[in-house]
């Protein structure tokens, strides 16, 4: 029974592979885009979560776990800010 | 039973944890050394649609998918490994699987260079390659460092796992005392995992 966990999650990363390769022939452009990405990001959650044993950790080792995101957010908004608001201008 | 506890710490967790907490900070660093990558991806996407459109197109996607299914299933054998050792149980077997797993990887990888190689879309040193536009051979440069980068991340994985995989068979690797060794080698696994899963999309889904 312990072992069930990590077999399930396999399947759902299984199945959200087949998806993303799916709607990427459904979407294109920025929806697709999207999309792909959010797909990716529920798997990696998944790996986190489960693999990665942020499920049962301490919150401050989760924020150790977790902080490089931030980081990479701020790295990608801002320097993509001036491309993802030219249409607002 | 009981972890042998150093100093500084006073308590079996208070000592995992700071174990862990070294390999999460040793991953986040990880992490932003490839989102340099995914940032020039990222712009071209955005200031070159059309030619990051047409050079994913030309992508092997079916190898890519063949791959990332290769590596998800390693994770899981990785996984149920680590899983094993926190009860005390060596599971040399199901490693020495993950690591056929990850060589599956190496050299599909290699059977999909040799295939853009002959397609002239590699962009190799003295390789016979044309492309249509300067966007699009940035695609492929950025697509050979980033998958070879994450290559050369799956290999010190493999060598990483063999290495515990050898201690688990001589029973050199005390468990369940010693199963943070296993986790934090499971940790920078399935990292390297959770990688792919973005190079993928990036690179063989755009359309």
């Amino acid at each position: 029974m312990r072992t069930a966990s990590p077999v399930v999650v396999w399947i759902m990363l299984l199945i959200l592979l087949a998806l993303s390769v799916a709607a990427s022939f459904v979407f294109s452009g920025m929806i697709g885009l999207t999309v792909a990405l959010t797909v990716a990001s529920v798997k990696s959650a998944l790996v986190f979560w489960r693999y990665m044993h942020l499920r049962e950790v301490s919150g401050l080792l989760r924020i150790a776990a977790l902080g490089a995101l931030f980081w990479v957010f701020v790295l990608l908004a801002f320097v993509t800010a001036d491309y993802l608001t030219r249409g607002l201008a | 039973m009981a972890e042998r506890v150093h100093e500084p710490y006073s308590a079996p967790d208070q000592q995992r944890e700071a174990e862990m907490m070294g390999m999460y900070i040793f991953l986040a660093s990880e992490t932003m050394l490839f989102s340099g990558l995914f940032l020039v991806a990222l712009y071209l996407r955005l200031e070159h649609a059309p030619d990051v459109v047409a050079a994913s197109r030309q992508m092997h996607y079916v190898i890519g998918a063949a791959n990332t299914a290769l590596l998800l299933t390693s994770s899981l054998l990785v996984a149920l490994s680590v899983e094993a050792a926190r009860q005390g149980r060596a599971r040399p077997a199901v490693l020495a699987t993950a690591i056929l797993l990850g060589l599956g990887f190496l050299a599909l990888k290699a059977v999909e260079y040799r295939m853009e190689y002959a397609e002239g879309i590699l962009p190799l040193p003295g390789a016979a390659r044309e492309f249509p536009s300067p966007a699009r051979h940035a695609f492929m440069n950025l697509y050979l460092i980033a998958t070879t980068l994450h290559a050369v991340h799956l290999s010190i994985g493999i060598g990483l796992l063999a290495t515990l995989a050898v201690r688990l068979l001589r029973g050199t690797l005390p468990l369940p005392e010693r199963s943070i060794v296993m986790m934090n080698a499971g940790l920078y696994w399935h990292l390297v995992d959770v990688i792919w899963i973005f190079l993928y999309p990036v690179f063989y889904l755009a359309r």
